[in-house]
């Protein structure tokens, strides 16, 4: 007896949790009566804009109940139009008839699904999007195709997408799931930007921070003053007053732990990958990187002002040109920290002669190009292979020279305990590796 | 005598010549004088017969204190022809009834020199069979299921307690329709209608002004549109439909009249219609919390709505007119459509059966001073031409498609709950939209209303065929279907007063044919209460309508845009 009472309660609970911690098309009831047009189940206010150029407009009501607003609008190349309890519409067309992402959420919360044909995506308790797909198999393929060529994509596309790859399913085009090489389901990415925009805006409580940069968001002093209404009191609209002004204005409940775990972790994810969009390292920088940060782009812009330096700088000695007009043209254009590192090059080039000058060239080249090395960082390495041998420019050579010391004296104190003592010989250090590099 | 004849030929000629002129300046003052005192006396002798005014009469300019007292002149008064009296219910007739019925067979179709219209079909009329009687039953079952005892109003959708006065008026239908094919008493009927408007009259107004658009049918409080306390403001359209009701109800039971009477004398129609005659709805301003008076109504809604408020004497002239209208081609088939453009006005323009069925089964395609034409001639002539029009594109479709088609706005179970499922609009032929846009061909249903109101009005093959698809679609506990999916989803599983109300209506109407009937009487406390206040002048209450007042009997060329 009081094992099945355990067990019920054992099935009781995996049920309750199943219920809350499922994905949304799990949970996603029929609704089927009219008691869905109840003030607690509108979860958006229409007033504030998705993007802009969006409107709020009046339902055509000739019926006792419905939704009295809706708003619509066209972003990302698809028109939308959605009402305040989420449900929206997204398509290519402006009649919203073919082509058409489907949003659809949970009565009463914020937890929505898109939906195209067989395919189904949601936010993950994580914030990540995780799409879901009717009818695939454990050894089906898939791909993102251009109609031109296909990308193939990892198997874990069912599991919750990373950055890239939602980025990746972004930028449009067709998903193509194949089965023993035959083509067993095809579905239109457009809208796929949108969708995922607005299943987090509406996550957000309809917060602009959480759209992907270079979003057309409204202008914010209007998107101010829209919640401020919706957050009034005594609001007089015939407008269900929705839930997401409480939750704006009073903060996050602070008793509801999870929900502030769940937040920190989204942002925590957030942060991650805007510092990887962030990484300045060619390699690492998606081609439709659609969230870079400001400052990202001024470093690359920088960046890339450097290396057509360097490269203008190579061409000049690859060529033996005068390095006196070189740093003049080149100092013209660049900016100021710039011009430093610039001047810098210019005197080891002056200081190395004619002789040196092509190799210098042919390593900063190597290094920029082959292995990829930022071009500041390659200019270190290169003149570090230069101050111990040239002796140039003996403040900077002193500092190295402390440096290596300390590190000298660090190794050795901490292999004083070990019994077997480690020669000099046995190891290099990086500097004297580089050193060896130029020979 | 050479002599004489000297002397008398010795007179000069300027003698003679003064002579002469000095006759006929006598003369001419003679005559002078005579024309004048002939003139004179005749114009005095004419004052005498002009017609005296008289007070109360026709020349007198009446104060308003006794304006309503004067009696409405309609058609039966100004021709001197014989009112339409009002049948008796289908229990009380004679069995001979309808076979002295006069159909107009004989009559070529098109208009009068009147501009009124005889129609190329004929409406069904006779008695009611086993399978129309069954059907009228199981579509008062909904009445009888879901009007709320306590406030006497019905449910706008199944057990969802909420309503609007269309949906009422849906509900009066039901209960007259109910009444005179006997399926309920006089006491009943007298029960229900004397708790219902007594409600009405009780009802909150917006803002003191109109009754709000929808109420909650439990406690009769004013709500939004999610069933919660508050306002959302007055449909003209809505209003228009009750007011037709209730002149039908008032004109056919005088026992209710005081009641009815009442309930419109506390309404404030200043800013429903304005000077031209159109009518404005009104909603709240979402930031500001005002009032907003707007344009309401599109051809085809806009006339009917305006036919109520000329029911009861307001001249909404320029609501009634056709005009901003064009012409699509579908199917060969100039149909019109309200020439707004729903990309500028923000409104669409979407062109449905029901209120043409509505026009036709209640007004009879005729003017609201009408109450004397036989049924197959319809005074408000293009009205008849364009539902012929619209009846005649929908058979079309169905005999180059095959898809049986009966369109109206309606119902739907779940998500987006209401379609207009259109014949056309905003552009597009067989566009089945959501109030907010969306194009949802799965929605497109064959409407159990239009069917039924279709096959009452066009006794043809087709709506036969309407007919066997529809009369059978029902839950005999909760009412008729709202209709049958047109892709094959099967029935549309709702139950609603509009709909139910409107298969009584159809049902009625073969029994009955045109169910408005001619006002028995002089005036009405609706025209003569408040005349010694300034209430009627804020309120704008009318006069009762003479000659001059009437709505204009028009017929339009048509308009061709494009062919779809």
């Amino acid at each position: 007896m009081a094992n099945n009472y355990v067990k019920s309660l054992l099935i009781g609970s995996v049920c309750l949790y199943l219920g809350f911690s499922s994905p949304v098309w799990a949970q996603q009831s029929a609704v089927d009566d009219a008691d869905s047009f109840t003030s607690e189940n509108a979860i958006l206010d229409t007033s504030i804009l998705f993007a802009i150029g969006a409107r709020e407009a009046r339902q055509e009501l000739r019926g006792s109940f419905g939704w009295p607003t809706f708003q619509e609008g066209l972003v990302e190349g698809v028109y939308f139009r959605f009402d305040p309890d989420g449900y929206a519409r997204f398509s290519p067309s402006p009649r919203l008839d073919t082509d058409v992402f489907e949003v659809i959420c949970r009565p009463r919360t914020y937890t929505c699904m898109g939906r195209k044909n067989g395919l189904a995506v949601a936010l993950t308790s994580r914030g990540s999007l995780q799409l879901r797909m009717e009818n695939v198999l454990e050894t089906d393929q898939f791909f993102v195709s251009d109609g031109v060529s296909e990308l193939p994509l990892p198997q874990n596309i069912l599991q919750p997408l990373d950055p890239r790859l939602e980025l990746l399913l972004s930028s449009g085009g067709e998903l193509v799931v194949k089965r023993r090489e035959a083509e067993a389901e095809q579905v239109s990415l457009v809208g796929f930007a949108a969708v995922a925009a607005y299943l987090r805006w509406i996550s957000a409580r309809q917060d602009y921070v959480v759209l992907p940069r270079g979003w057309p968001v409204p202008n914010s002093d209007t998107a101010v003053v829209a919640i401020g209404l919706t957050q009034a009191a005594s609001w007089q609209s015939p407008m269900p007053q929705p839930l997401i002004p409480q939750a704006v204005q009073q903060g996050l409940d602070p008793s509801n732990q999870s929900q502030i775990t769940e937040i920190a972790e989204t942002s925590k994810e957030a942060f991650e990958l805007l510092k990887e969009i962030a990484d300045p390292r060619p390699v690492r920088l998606a081609p439709n990187s659609s969230a870079p940060q400001a400052e990202t782009l001024l470093l690359l812009t920088e960046l890339k002002m450097s290396i057509d330096t360097l490269a203008s700088q190579l061409h000049s000695f690859a060529f033996c040109s005068a390095p006196k007009s070189a740093e003049v043209a080149t100092s013209m254009l660049m900016p100021d920290h710039q011009k430093t590192v610039s001047n810098e090059i210019t005197m080891d080039a002056v200081g190395m002669g004619a002789q040196g000058d092509a190799s210098l060239a042919k390593r900063l080249e190597f290094l920029i190009e082959e292995i990829g090395l930022p071009a500041d960082l390659a200019l270190i390495v290169a003149q570090q292979g230069k101050v111990s041998e040239l002796d140039v420019a003996e403040d900077q050579s002193n500092v190295v020279g402390e440096i290596l010391s300390e590190l000298r004296a660090q190794l050795k104190s901490e292999n004083t305990s070990e019994s077997n003592e480690v020669e000099s010989s046995d190891y290099k250090l990086l500097s004297e590796y580089f050193k060896s590099v130029k020979q | 005598m050479p002599t004489v004849i000297k002397k008398e030929a010795g007179k000069s000629p300027a003698t003679r010549g003064l002579f002469l002129f000095a006759v006929s300046v006598i003369s001419a003052v003679a005559v002078s004088w005579f024309v004048g005192t002939s003139a004179r006396a005749y114009f005095l002798s004419s004052l005498d017969d002009v017609d005296p005014i008289i007070a109360g009469g026709e020349l007198d300019d009446l104060p308003a204190l006794m304006r309503g007292n004067v009696p409405a002149v309609t058609t039966s008064v100004y021709y001197k022809e014989p009112r339409k009296e009002k049948p008796p219910r289908m229990c009380e007739m004679p069995k001979t009834y309808f076979d002295k019925l006069d159909q107009g067979y004989e009559q070529a179709s098109g208009y009068t020199r009147r501009n009124e219209y005889i129609r190329k079909y004929r409406p069904r009329r006779g008695f009611l069979n086993e399978r129309e009687l069954r059907a009228a039953k199981v579509a008062w079952t909904y009445f009888e299921q879901f009007t709320q005892e306590n406030t006497g109003l019905a449910n706008s959708v199944g057990n969802y307690p909420s309503t609007t006065l269309w949906d009422t008026a849906s509900y009066v239908a039901g209960a007259v329709a109910a009444y005179e094919l006997c399926l309920i008493e006089k006491p009943e009927f007298d029960r229900r209608m004397t708790r219902l408007f007594t409600t009405i009259k009780g009802l909150e107004l917006f803002r003191g002004e109109m009754p709000n658009k929808v109420y909650h049918t439990k406690s009769g409080m004013k709500v939004d549109y999610t069933n919660k306390a508050g306002e959302i403001g007055f449909s003209a359209l809505d209003i228009g439909r009750m007011l037709v009701w209730m002149r039908i109800v008032k004109n056919r039971y005088p026992h209710l009249g005081n009641t009815i009477d009442s309930v419109l004398l506390k309404w404030d129609f200043k800013n429903i219609i304005s000077e031209e005659g159109l009518l404005f709805g009104a909603y709240v301003d979402k930031e500001t919390g005002e009032t907003v008076y707007a344009q309401e109504g599109r051809l085809g809604y806009e006339e009917y709505a305006a036919k109520g408020f000329a029911l009861w004497g307001f001249e909404p002239v320029l609501a009634h007119r056709a005009e901003p209208f064009l012409t699509a081609s579908i199917f060969g088939i100039q149909v019109p459509y309200d020439g707004r453009d729903p990309r500028i006005f923000h409104s669409q323009n979407y062109v449905v059966t029901e209120s043409y069925l509505q026009d036709g089964l209640e007004l009879g395609f005729d003017l609201p001073h009408d109450d004397s034409s036989p049924d197959w001639i319809s005074s408000d002539g293009w009205r008849a031409e364009f539902a012929d029009r619209v009846y005649e594109v929908q058979e079309n479709r169905w005999r180059r498609t095959g898809f049986m088609t009966a369109r109206s706005e309606h119902n739907v179970k779940g998500p987006p709950y209401f379609t207009y499922d259109t014949i056309f609009s905003d552009g597009y032929p067989w566009n089945t939209v959501t109030p907010r846009g969306d194009y949802v061909p799965d929605h497109a249903a064959v409407a159990a209303k239009a069917a039924l109101g279709l096959w009452a009005l066009w006794d043809t093959e087709y709506t036969d065929v309407l007919y066997e698809a529809i009369i059978e679609l029902y839950d005999p506990e909760k009412g008729m279907f709202e209709g049958l999916y047109e892709r094959g989803q099967g029935r549309v599983e709702i139950f609603t007063a509009n709909n139910n109300g409107i298969i009584l209506t159809s049902l009625l109407h073969k029994v009955q044919g045109k169910i408005l009937t001619g006002y028995h009487g002089d005036t009405e406390v609706w025209y003569t209460a408040f005349r010694d206040q300034d209430v009627r002048e804020r309120r704008k209450y009318p006069d009762p309508p003479q000659r001059d007042d009437w709505l204009p009997a028009l017929r339009h060329s048509i308009q061709i845009e494009e062919d779809f």
